[in-house]
């Protein structure tokens, strides 16, 4: 099982660092193919909203980066674990960089998907997505917009599965051994 | 009489002044000066650097209200606005640890507080249902809790695309629900009064019955992407996977 996981951190010293390694051991136990990308060490430059990934290199952003390197590892996954400090119940600004460059792994063109528009597949099949949102105190507004959210994200990738967990407060007490496992269960 | 006496109007578009976002801004910004209301307008694009974001989020605290406009990226807010929006709460924060009676005024016992800054939003997102918006307005309005501002709400526009190129007031009869709405919304923010549900639901209206522009979108879309590439070369590739394993 190729996995990326795609760690939204503010900084190495954050607390979703313990959250990190203890998911990278567990896919580890079961021999799983690991890319694991602390984004916050990346150069990673912000969308432009130019459209070029589209209109001049087609299935490429145009911005030559690091975000080119895992817009291709992603979709040569089958599985990415999105790790994420919740913000305003969205992505961090380190998540959400990655999250805007990887538009060109779909296409401009529409199509209709449960009566909404989305746009259409670039790829014939995309990884699953396991999130883990983390709060360092409780906010069940935050928490259940950043489920939404990954379940509209999942809509626009073209995503076959997906599972959303969120953690809240001291980290060292949550039982995230028991919560990734029945995550990765929801998925895989 | 104006109760208002400044905006600051942020355009959370990466695209600076060559987004629709940045058509949205205008409208709202003639209606406040019309209003005699002294308004600014900034490009959150502009101040990317640490120290200038810095600067920036310090800059936003002077006005009263703050007006955000930004369009939809993968269902959420734009990186660059969202960064603002982190450098902003944590200044925010900061600022209340270190002066926790900032918002009294002082001098006597008669203790009273200023009232916070205010919060409105506009979301335009390309999709023709305007509803594509929602979550991103949760999203700020989950940020003007968190930031101690006043939530005033957020408008949500689809087929943002239309006004690219084009103003809102020139917009015609397409535009009709949205500048009814805006209208109706800078006047209750200037009056400070209560911008009233119906009046979001009208501004947030889709912009031609939902069926049409989905039929539209869906057949004619492709000849919309293909009409903006100008290298025949391209169009051919336009499908292309070029990390097809």
């Amino acid at each position: 099982m190729k996995t990326v996981i795609l760690d939204g951190s503010r900084s190495l010293e954050s607390p979703l660092a313990i959250i990190n390694s203890k998911v990278e051991a567990e896919l580890n136990k079961r021999g799983w193919e690991i890319d694991n990308i602390q984004l916050c060490e990346e150069k990673i430059a912000t969308c432009i909203g130019c459209f070029g990934c589209w209109l001049k290199t087609p299935g490429e952003c145009v911005i030559n980066d690091k975000a080119r390197e895992i817009a291709k590892k992603i979709i040569q996954s089958d599985l990415i674990i999105l790790l994420n400090p919740i913000t305003f119940g969205g992505y961090s600004f380190e998540l959400k960089k990655i999250m805007d460059r990887i538009i060109p792994l779909i296409l401009p063109f529409f199509a209709k998907i449960d009566g909404e528009i989305h746009h259409q597949p670039r790829y014939e099949k995309y990884p699953n997505i396991i999130a883990i949102g983390y709060q360092s105190q409780e906010d069940a507004r935050s928490e259940e917009t950043f489920k939404k959210l990954i379940e509209r994200n999942v809509i626009n990738f073209h995503s076959h599965n997906y599972s959303v967990g969120t953690l809240t407060g001291d980290i060292e007490s949550l039982g995230l051994k028991e919560l990734l496992n029945s995550l990765i269960e929801e998925v895989v | 009489m104006s109760k208002l006496n400044n905006v600051l109007i942020l355009i959370g578009s990466p695209k600076g002044k060559r987004s629709a976002s940045n058509n949205f801004a205008s409208y709202i910004e003639n209606r406040f000066k019309k209003n005699g209301v002294e308004t600014e307008t900034d490009y959150i694009v502009h101040h990317q650097k640490a120290d200038r974001l810095q600067k920036f989020v310090k800059k936003a605290f002077n006005y009263e209200l703050m007006v955000m406009v930004a369009p939809l990226y993968i269902d959420s807010i734009p990186a660059v606005t969202i960064k603002f929006m982190e450098e902003f709460s944590s200044y925010k924060k900061a600022q209340d640890i270190n002066f926790p009676h900032k918002h009294l005024k002082s001098g006597n016992e008669s203790l009273s507080e200023t009232p916070n800054q205010k919060l409105f939003v506009v979301f335009n997102s390309g999709f023709p249902e305007p509803s594509h918006n929602d979550l991103a307005i949760q999203m700020c309005e989950i940020f003007a809790h968190r930031s101690d501002m006043e939530w005033t709400g957020g408008i949500t526009i689809g087929m943002g695309a239309a006004f690219q190129s084009r103003s809102v007031k020139n917009a015609g009869g397409m535009a009709r629900n949205l500048r009814k709405g805006l209208d109706a919304i800078v006047d209750n923010l200037t009056l400070d009064e209560p911008i009233l549900p119906e009046t979001i639901h009208t501004a947030s209206k889709p912009l031609m019955p939902l069926f049409l522009a989905k039929f539209i979108m869906r057949y004619f879309g492709g000849f919309m992407w293909k009409g903006q590439v100008k290298d025949d070369a391209v169009k051919k590739k336009m499908y292309d996977r070029p990390y097809a394993e």
